[in-house]
Order: C-alpha cells, then structure tokens, then sequence
C-alpha cells in the first residue's frame, strides 16, 4: 500500500521529481547478459578448502580472489583454497574487509572487532584502537588511496598513511557526520567514498581534502517522499564509483548519482529483489550488482532500464532462477545451475568476465562465457 | 623621557589590549604578547617597576648569549649540530614561546627579548588587560602562572654541558628568586595620557635596534645585535633605575627619576630630546644606547640595498664611528670612571666573535664500492660528510666531495656511470656522477637511509630506512621515490640476488613482540618485478641484523646477527654470554638457520658486514667490535649445518660456542671499527673501511692478511671524544669480548630490546633499552633515576655489570662521557617550523590543558606538561605514574624526556609499551599517569600527533 502511495504522490506533483518529467526508458533493443551456469563452493563441497561459508567480502586481485570469512582469510587461486586463521597469526578470524594496495602488494583488513590487520610477506600485523591511532576496532571495511589506508568503523573513519605513520580520523567533529556508524569505505583516485549507516554517503575528494555528504533530501525514514530528489536513504551500506558514476546501497534500495541527477530504484519498481542492500557493486557507469537479503540484483543497462535478478525462487527451490526484467516488468526467467542453499548475498566481485557472490552459506562463480556489456 | 614612551608605545598597546581582550577564553587562543606590553603597567615610577630588574637580569640577555662561542661548545656537548639560535633545546630555555606558532606571538613579542615575564608567567594576551590583572583569581583563570621553584629548575637544575664549560654555581633557588626578584606587587594603575598619533616628521628618523636586528643578526652580520645586546649599552635605560645611578644623579645635581631626566637620558637611550616625530613605530627608547647613537638615525640607509653601497649609505645618514664618537658621552672620569678607549671599543666590537678553530673532523669510513674495472674505490665517510674516491691502485685520493648529511652507503648503477650515495642526516640520496664527481641531483626518501641496492636494469633503487621502518622504492628515470615498502624495523643492510629477482632487506631491531620475550627479527624479501615483499623470513632469537650478502650462485644468502641473552640477568656473563654474534643463512626456500662466529673464550663482537669472494669458497665478516674479518669456509660452513638434525640446527646450532673452529678458517686483524667491505674484481682483495681509523684495509685474500693501509687523510690527532668513539665500539673491555656499547646501542641509538640487567633474581627489573642521542642534559640516568651523571653511568656501573674484567680507567670513562654527549639527535620529522597541523594544534591544548572534558581542574600531577616540560619535556625527577609491573621492586621511575620520542618504542621502563598509544589506553588505567582517561579517541590521537613534534 506504501509503495502505490509513493507512486500516486511522486508522480501527482511533478515539478518535484525529475523521474516523472524524463522521457520514458528507450525500450529494450536486445538481451542482457544472464549467468546460467554457475560453480559453488561451499565448507563441504571443498573439503574445507573453503574454511567458512559466511562469506562477508570478496576482493579480486588479479586472476585470484581474496575471501573474508567469519571464520578467516581465505585465499583462491588457480583452482586451490589456502587460509589463513588466527593459528597462523591472523589476528581476528572475522574479516569484513579487504583490500589490495595496489602500489605495495600488501593486503589490508577489517576485523570485525579486532582493528585492521596488513597482510604482507605472509605476515601480519595488527592494529588496534588500543596500539594505533585507529579509531575502533569494529571495522567493517577497508580500501587503500595512495599511500593513506582508510578503515570505516563503528566510530567514524580513520586514515593511515603508510609512509609518515601518521593517524587522521573524521567522526561528527572533523566531517559532516550525522552519523558515525560507518559500513563501507570505497577508494579511487579521485574520490573515496564511505557509507555512513544513518548518515548517508561521504565524499572525500583527494586533491582539495574537502568532504562532501550526501544524504536522503526528503529526511524521510520510513517512505522515499520525492523520488530521484538525492540519495534514496540514509541508512547506506555501501558505495561504488566507477565511470564518474556513484552508485550507493542502502536498506531502503538504490541509487545512482552521475554528478548531476539521481536515480533511485527499490524492489517495486525496478529489478531488484530487495530494498534490503547489503553491498552494491558498479561495474560500469550503467551497470550495478547489487548483493540483497533476497537475491542478486543485477542492472544490466541502465538506459533501457533493464535488470537480471537472481534468486531462489522458494525456499525449496533446487537452483537460483535468473529474471530479465524491463522498467519492472519481467520479460523472461532463465533457470541457472546455482545451487547456494541461502541467497542472503553478502558480497559480490567482477573477476574477468565471472561474478562471484559470497553467501550466508557459501561462494559461487557465475562463470561469464561470452559475457557481453548492456544488451544484445 | 617618559613621555616619549607613553607616545611610542600607546598605539601598540591600546590597540593590542582591547584586540586581546576580544580573543576567545580557551589556552589555546593565548598569544605572547611580549615584554613591551607588560611594561606598560610594569615599568611605572614608585613600587610598580619589573621591568628595570628583568632588564638589568641575565634573562634578558639569554638569547644573545646564544651568540657567544660558549653557546656553540655547549651544544657540541649536548649533541646538537644546529646553531644554538635554531636549536629546540637551546631556545627552550634561552628564549620565550620558541615553541609557540608564529600566530601565537604578538607582533609585540620579540625572541630577542630572551626569557622575558610570559616564559614563566605564561602567554599574557587573556590576563594582560589590567582589570583582570587587578584580581589575582582573574588573572589565573586567563593563563597567569604563578611561577614556583620547579619551574625555574626546569631550566636551572644542572645541566651536565653547561657546568662543562661555564663557571655554573649549583642552582641556589632563595638567592636567584632575590636576584631577579621583582620589586613591587602592583595595583592600580593610572589612566594612560590619550595621546594623539604624533605625525611622522620629514628626514632622517630613529628605527631601533630591532630594526636593525632584522639584518644585524644572522651569522653572516657577526651577530651584532647579540653582541650589542649583551654590553652595558643595551642596558643604559634600565640602569638608570638602579639605586646606584640615583645616587649619582643626585651627584649630578640631578633631582627626581634618572629615567625621565633629559640630563641622563641623553648618553643613556638614543635620540633623547629629539621630538616624537623624528621615531618611527619601531623605535623603543628603553633598549637604551642603540645602534643610532652612533651611526645616526637608519630611516634612510637602514634598506639592504642601501647599506651594501657605502656611499650610498653614507649619503643617507649613516655615519662614520670613531673614537670622537664615544666621547661625547665617555668623557674622562664620567661617574669617577676612566675611559679606556681600547678597551670600550673591543667590548663592543661587532667583529665576529672569537671561535675556537681547533675542531678537529674525522672521516668515519662507513662503506665503500669499488668500479668494476677495480680502479676506484668510492668511499662513504661519515664524520666529514664526504664522498671520498681513491685510486686503489695507488692509494691516493683522487677526490674528496662534500655530500648529504651523515653519508652512509655507497652503490653503483649497473652502468657505474653514477654512485649512489645515502645520507643518513639529511634523509636523501646523492646521485654523483662518477667521471666528474658531481653531485647531480638529491632524491628525498625516508628516515635514516643506510643500504641500497639497484634492480638489475638499473631502474628501481631499494633504499632501507632505518628510521621510518620502511624502504624507499625509487624511480631512478624519474629521479624520485614512486612508493614505501614496510620492512620491519630498523631496515638496514640490503643486497639484490644474482639473478636479480630479489631483494633483502636486513632489519636492525627485532619486532614488536610479547613483554618479556626473546627477540624476533626479520629479513625482508621483495621481489623485484612489481617490487612487492613476498616474504618475510624469521629469524628468532636474533636482533642486529646487519650486512647481507648472497653467495655468487645465489642458492642462499649470509646475514650478520647477534644474539642477546635479554631474559636472564646480565651479570651472569660470568657464568657463560651475554650476548652471542654469528650469522644467519637464509635460503632460498625460506628456511634460515644460524650459526655464531664466536669461540668460547673469544668471541667476535658486532657482525657487521658480508661479502663473498667471488668464486663463492669465502665469506668475510667485519666484526665491528673485535677489529677483525672472519674468514668463512662456505663449504665447511654448510657442511656443519648439513650434518646436523633438524631440531640441532633449530635448537643447538644457533647457540653453540665451539662450532665456529669448524668452517672459521682465521681472523684477519683490521683496523679500529671495521664495517663496509668490498671485494676487487679480479678477487684478490677485500678492501675494509675501518670506520675509527679514517682508513681502508686492504687484505690479500689468498694470504688471509691484511698487506696494507690506505689513509683517507684523517687528522693525526685522537681527541678525547674520538677516544671515547673508539672505546663506545670497542670490545676489549668485555669479557671475553662478547660485545662493545655498540651492540646494544647500535650507532648509539637503541636496539629495541628490554633486559634483565641487575643481579636481583631472574626476570626482576626489566628495563627497557634507550637512546643515547643527545642526552647529556636529561640527567639522572638509569631508569630508576639513581646516576645523577653520564659519567657515573657509563663508568663504574658499566664495570660493575658489563664490562666485569676491564673496567675503564678514569681517562677512559672521561673519553667515553665525552663522546656520548656528542650524539645528535636527527631533525623531527614531524615538525614543519612553527607551524603546527590542526591534530599537532589540538593535541598541544591537551598536553598543556589545566582542565579535564568535564571542566575540572587538573592537580599539577594531572598534567602532561607538569612532568614534562619544555625543552627536554623532562623535569628530571622520578615519579610513580602507576607502571610498575608485578616484577619491579620499584614504583617510582625516572620521566623520560620526549624529544623525538616516536623513535624509541618500546615504551615505558620495561617496553611493555609497544606504542605510544598504548602508554595511555592500556597501561593508565588509573589516571596515574596523567589524567587522561577522560580523552575520546580522537583526541589521544591528537596528543600523540603532538608528542611527536617535540
């Protein structure tokens, strides 16, 4: 009832809401790109390769792929599993977080209550909010921009720079902060943007180090009043920037910001499964993976509005089931092979042409043979 | 006379007060505002004159006397290469706010005015306003401090240096609170005249010697402000105040204040009767007989253009002296004194002052590289700051060039058209240009570069810093550092495998590890493709790794170690070592064994470097505390490690005293500190830099002798320092020479490790390991604060617990006292100028913060800078701050002082600290160490930002 209410109220006062005013959606000229075939990994099925099936991060490097797990760091690389747990110095099993500095090699960590961790040279070692100058040790994410390491945390942000050892954090006094509680921090050359759960999204442009928030404009909690007026929501979760383009998760649905207008999709109107976004993933400036509590929720091509939505279709369900679905309305269902128990997604990564989703319950490889950008 | 002054000054204060009275209410709004505005209130006829007695005082002569050669010798003994006038340390006590940002001094306050009322009455810009300063309580709140005892011997208790060169009676406090003592309590004060601005009059005006200062003042001007400000002209006004010159001028026929008498005024300030127009803001008529008084008012000739053509300066007043100058007012038996014109003029001469020339310069070899043609040996030498080149056919210098700061190591490009060069002091590499011995270019890298190495292309240059724990990657087409490696700590030797795949780091210090624990330490490998560490190799038990070499086929690499026996009481070396020195053999799958280079009853202190013969049958080990180079048998030597068990070469072999005889074929006798080596390309000979002979060893491999010496040209004279640098390195005064004070404070500095050292049971009294670098002043010494000297803690307490068998001879311990004090601390890196990064800003209000976040005051204890105050941030007591640990028998320990702190972790008496952070978020559980519970995490980020700058 909500949701019919949103439409009727954004759509009855159009000079409000730039979304009504545009143009419709070019109609569809073509396919998207479906994963049909898929491989998982699961505790079980490797042997324990795979140490834990609560897969909470996935970091590409290379033709590998960093895990974090609850139960550890999981390395896979040339079809085999090696790990890392707390026997073997990582510091805290729990990791939330990865990143791969680009310039050392080293890999840094989010340790879910325990700091940040550098993995390099096979060792560790650890950082604390009682050794260092991190903020908390709840981190939830980590990226690396030039030489700093930004870590967001239960209690803001802190950034270490890797060459002069100094500390620099920004909570509700040294950034426009409503919130402090910060979920995801995603680093690029020119921008690092950081998720603030309740606060919105935070930009920091490196060459002037000034910041810049971006919250919900309607202030609204329970209700997207002005559709496509800012950011869908406060309460994000993650960011990506990729093609000059912003694409932030929330629990309340999706956004795109390209610098000057904002999109925003929920699951009633767009090819999401869920509102529920735990993580988000651009892969281009028109196309966003987006990790749900219900599924994998794919934006194939944005101009034509055109989604592939991954889930199991009931609970008892023996496989995901891929659905094109155009301006919200589902066009075609394709049955793939994956076969995850639990379709709580996590995390998600593009390595080459493959998607990789980890899991409540495991990891798996949407393997990209023939994979092609936007329709066909 | 007194009018001038109202009319001078007025617009400066009037203005200045209500601006201060405007500023926000928190410390860190306050703003020095400087003698001049103080004066104000304080210099009034009756019980209101402070300034005539500070004027008159030592105090306010205390940043010129900075200028005096004594200055420079006092430094010389407290480790500080910088000229006193830029030197923290010095300043600290020889000025006011010299820690303060620029913003934080008034245009009213001036250094030059020495240690004026707001060095120990605290910045006045908040409690100057004379209606806060009429209610004591007021002024308090404002930041007006109420000196006491302990303040004044924060710069007064004895400093070591000082008593060395200066007659220095110990501190009498009764009698210098009477010397400076302030006559009067103040009280109300009259309403100013409110006197118009006075318009400037056409021609030539008086500017003051502050004015002048602003050129007069540097070395390359003799300093002649300094050492106009430190004669009796400077003091002509203030004198007038004394009792003395009242009577005299009741003598003279002189009735009332001397000090607004036009008859006295007239040879004791400058421009006396001249009318208000003819000064300019500048000019301050209590500085006295100024510099105008004899080269006439400087309006006109005072710009630098001006002054450097003489006819020009000439033309615009700027008068010639002579000796009819000074008898205009030093007549013959002016207040019954003879002039004595020679006299008067070489007490005031502006000449330079007389400095002693006498320094004698080293070279300090440290490392060196030969060119592949064998022609050349390119020489790093330390103590000269220089590149040396010899002929190494002939012996002779081909070149000596003047590099960076401390150079440390040498290496070529694979091209060998350009050395590379380290320099250690001045955190850069030299790149030279090895036909024309020109320094091309200087590539800025991090803290304290020792070794480097180039990839095989010659692109990437890998320099090992020791002080910033990390290594330098280095574009060498771009001519600049593209990114950092993390080494571990202390990274210091680095060698380049033979296939040119890899890279390894040595690192000086062992790792962070647990309390009470054997050290750790690590070799860094990075892999020369994307120049990545790949691996980090672990060598337990062992610190000081040094040198690294890899054999010529490059199935394994030798690094130089020692082994420090930290967790058993030190005096037991009686019973077996204290400390054991060998090498490591790291290869090429990750594995490391190690084996000593000592004998039983001789050991081989201080591995410091390892080379190869090229045919890979030898390797060399300088022992840098023995003064010879270990003759390895390589094949012996893996024939030892080969027939051993696993768990032998893990367990038995790295402790084992009598395996050395097996794979040692002899030991070389070389000259005093052997360190870098070279071996000739035609494999004959293994050059050494014998760091404290100014000297390179030349040893015939194949004889197994050293066949000669080359001079690097170093002075013939052996000075009690340089004696004492001999004996720091040396390992003859230890039993069995086991090590020298080198091997735990490597170049004088710290070896990361804490030990056992008294006999009072097993594990009782760890003390953490500490600096040496510039320490002289920071008495007492020990952790417990028990030696009130160096010398007592390097003589009989060396004997009594190290050195057992030898203990050094009076003359020695003088010598080596002698040399400890001339350890420099590096420049903080931390610190850009005065200017302080908003985080080092906060962080500073917290360490001088007199109340909590709750808004209560803090006891004196409560604060961090009660304990630690500037410039040592010591007060040189000791104090239970609540850090003893279940092994101490003490509670109370001495306050370190903070200078460059954030290159000593570990921290607190014992190391538990591993970081700075961890002194206050773990080990001050109860605020007994400074109220600092009550700080949010960010702002214990920000005291630590601070700290670091000091």
């Amino acid at each position: 009832m909500r949701r019919a209410f949103l439409i009727i109220v954004t759509c009855s006062f159009p000079m409000l809401d730039g979304w009504c005013q545009s143009d419709p959606p070019t109609p569809a000229t073509g396919e998207p790109y479906v994963y049909t075939k898929w491989e998982s990994f699961t505790t079980e099925s490797t042997h324990g390769g795979l140490i834990n099936d609560h897969i909470f991060y996935l970091e590409a490097d290379g033709d590998s792929l960093w895990i974090g797990t609850e139960g550890g760091l999981v390395l896979y690389a040339d079809g085999t599993w090696e790990s890392w747990t707390e026997e073997d110095g990582l510091p805290w099993n729990v990791v939330m977080g990865i990143a791969k500095d680009p310039k050392t090699g080293d890999l840094w960590l989010a340790l879910f209550g325990e700091g940040i961790a550098r993995f390099s040279g096979g060792h560790f070692q650890h950082f604390t909010q009682m050794n260092s100058g991190l903020l908390n040790d709840v981190s939830y994410g980590i990226d690396v921009q030039g030489d700093y390491v930004w870590v967001a945390s239960t209690a803001g942000i802190s950034r270490y720079n890797q060459v002069t050892g100094e500390w620099a954090v920004f909570n509700e006094k040294h950034a426009p902060m409503e919130e402090v509680w910060t979920y995801n921090v995603s680093a690029h050359e020119d921008k690092v943007y950081f998720a603030v759960w309740g606060g919105g999204i935070l930009e920091w442009d490196v060459a002037t180090e000034t910041w810049t928030d971006y919250v919900d404009p309607d202030r609204e909690m329970e209700i997207d009043l002005y559709r496509d007026d800012g950011l869908i929501h406060v309460i994000t979760t993650s960011a990506s920037y990729v093609d000059n383009v912003l694409w932030a998760a929330t629990y309340f649905g999706l956004s795109r910001y390209d610098g000057r207008d904002w999109r925003g999709y929920m699951d009633h109107d767009s090819g999401l499964p869920s509102n529920f976004i735990n993580f988000a993933l651009g892969r281009s400036g028109t196309s966003c993976y987006s990790a749900t509590d219900k599924g994998l929720g794919v934006l194939a091509d944005f101009t034509t509005d055109t989604w592939v939505t991954y889930a199991r279709d009931s609970e008892d369900a023996a496989t995901w089931t891929a659905h094109v679905i155009v301006e919200g309305q589902e066009v075609k269902t394709v049955p793939t092979d994956l076969d995850l128990p639990n379709h709580f997604v996590l995390s998600v990564v593009i390595l080459g042409d493959d998607v990789w989703i980890g899991t409540g319950h495991g990891l798996a490889r949407g393997i990209g043979k023939g994979y092609y950008e936007g329709l066909r | 006379m007194k009018r001038h002054v109202a009319v001078l000054l007025l617009p400066i204060i009037t203005t200045g007060i209500a601006g201060w009275a405007s500023i926000g209410q928190g410390p860190g709004d306050r703003v020095y505002v400087g003698e001049r505005v103080c004066r104000q209130c304080h210099h009034l006829a009756g019980d209101r004159d402070q300034f005539n007695p500070w004027r008159l005082s030592k105090h306010a002569k205390a940043y010129a006397a900075l200028s005096m050669p004594e200055a420079r010798q006092i430094a010389d003994l407290s480790g500080i290469d910088a000229d006193p006038h830029e030197s923290p340390i010095c300043l600290g006590c020889h000025t006011t706010a010299y820690n303060a940002e620029e913003w934080e001094r008034d245009e009213t306050f001036h250094l030059e005015d020495g240690v004026q009322c707001e060095l120990c009455h605290g910045p006045g810009s908040e409690y100057a306003d004379a209606a806060i300063m009429q209610e004591r309580e007021k002024a308090v709140q404002a930041g007006l401090k109420i000196p006491e005892e302990r303040d004044c011997l924060v710069c007064h208790k004895e400093k070591g240096s000082h008593t060395a060169v200066l007659e220095v009676r110990p501190f009498d406090y009764e009698e210098a609170f009477r010397t400076i003592a302030h006559r009067g309590s103040g009280g109300p004060t009259e309403p100013g005249e409110d006197t118009p601005p006075t318009a400037p009059l056409p021609g030539r005006r008086y500017v003051g010697a502050l004015a002048c200062a602003e050129c007069h003042n540097g070395a390359a001007t003799n300093r002649a402000y300094d050492k106009w400000r430190v004669t009796g002209h400077a003091q002509a006004y203030a004198v007038l105040g004394t009792d003395r010159a009242a009577v005299i001028a009741q003598d003279m026929g002189v009735s009332g204040n001397p000090q607004e008498s036009a008859q006295c005024l007239e040879c004791h300030t400058t421009g006396a009767g001249e009318p208000a127009g003819r000064f300019t803001e500048s000019f301050d008529p209590v500085q006295g007989v100024q510099c105008e008084s004899c080269h006439g008012p400087g309006s006109e000739y005072m710009a630098e253009a001006i002054m450097l053509d003489p006819v020009a300066a000439a033309q615009a007043g700027l008068w010639d002296v002579d000796g009819e100058t000074c008898i205009t007012c030093h007549t013959a038996g002016i207040h019954g004194q003879a002039f004595d014109a020679d006299a008067m003029w070489s007490k005031i001469n502006h000449a330079k002052w007389e400095e002693d020339h006498s320094a004698v310069e080293y070279k300090t070899p440290l490392n060196l590289a030969i060119t592949r043609d064998g022609t050349r040996l390119f020489v790093t030498c330390e103590a000269s700051n220089s590149l040396i080149v010899v002929d190494a056919q002939t012996d002779a210098i081909l070149v000596e060039v003047e590099i960076g700061t401390q150079p440390h190591f040498v290496t070529f490009s694979p091209d060998q058209t350009r050395a590379y060069v380290s320099n250690r002091g001045s955190d850069n590499v030299s790149v030279v240009d090895t036909d024309t011995y020109q320094v091309l270019s200087t590539i800025d890298v991090g803290d304290e570069p020792h070794e480097m190495a180039t990839n095989a292309d010659g692109t990437i240059l890998y320099v090992a810093n020791a002080g910033t724990y990390d290594v330098s990657v280095v574009d060498l087409a771009a001519g600049k550092e593209v990114k950092r490696l993390a080494a571990s700590r202390g990274p210091w030797g680095v060698a380049r495998s033979p296939d040119g795949r890899f890279v390894y780091v040595t690192n000086n210090l062992p790792r962070y590890g647990a309390f009470r624990a054997p050290p750790t330490s690590e070799v860094t490998v990075i892999e020369t493709t994307h120049s990545t560490v790949t691996r980090r190799s672990t060598v337990s038990g062992a610190n000081l790794i040094q040198g690294v070499a890899f054999a010529p086929g490059g199935e394994f690499a030798l690094v130089t170690l020692i082994r420090s026996k930290n967790l058993v009481p030190m005096t037991r070396n009686e019973q077996g070592w204290i400390i054991t020195n060998g090498i490591g053999v790291l290869w090429q799958d990750g594995r490391v064994d190690q084996l000593l280079l000592d004998e039983v009853s001789d050991f081989f202190a201080d591995p410091t470097d390892v080379v190869f013969s090229h045919d890979g049958r030898y390797a060399f080990v300088s022992g840098g505390g023995v003064q010879e180079i270990a003759v390895i048998d390589v094949q012996k030597m893996i024939q030892v490690l080969e027939r051993a068990t696993p768990h032998e070469r893990s367990e038995v072999l790295p402790d084992h005293l009598s395996t050395s005889v097996e794979f040692t074929l002899n030991r070389i006798p070389v000259g005093r500190s052997p360190r870098g080596m070279a071996v000739s390309p035609d494999g004959k000979y293994l050059f050494v830099a014998d760091g404290l002979d100014d000297a390179i060893s030349v040893i015939d491999i194949a004889a197994r002798e050293r066949v000669r010496v080359i001079d690097l040209g170093g002075p013939s004279t052996i000075t009690e320092a340089r004696s004492g640098e001999r004996i720091f390195h040396s390992a003859q005064h230890t039993y069995a020479r086991q090590f020298s004070c080198h091997s735990c404070h490597p170049d004088g500095h710290i070896d990361g490790i804490t030990y056992d050292i008294e006999p009072d049971g097993l594990g009782i009294n760890p003390v953490d390991n500490r600096t040496l670098r510039g320490i002289n002043d920071t008495a007492p010494f020990k952790w417990k604060g028990t030696n009130p000297t160096l010398r007592r803690q390097c003589g009989p307490r060396l004997a009594a617990f190290f050195t057992r068998v030898d203990p050094f001879t009076a003359q020695q311990s003088a010598a080596l006292d002698r040399y400890i004090v001339t350890i420099t601390r590096p420049p903080n890196r931390y610190r850009n100028g005065d200017t302080l990064t908003p985080a080092q800003r906060r962080g500073k209000q917290l360490f001088e913060r007199q109340y909590d976040n709750s808004g209560n005051q803090l006891a004196p204890t409560q604060r961090c800078v009660s304990c630690h105050p500037p410039p040592y941030f010591t007060n040189r007591n000791v104090y239970d701050v609540g850090t003893a640990s279940w092994l101490d028998t003490n509670q109370k320990f001495d306050v370190p002082h903070l200078n460059n702190i954030y290159d000593s972790s570990p921290y607190l008496h014992d190391g538990r600290a591993q970081s700075l952070e961890e002194i206050w978020t773990v080990y001050n559980p109860h605020d007994k160490h400074g109220l600092t519970n009550d700080l949010t995490k960010d702002e214990l980020n920000d005291l630590i930002e601070f700290l670091k700058t000091l």
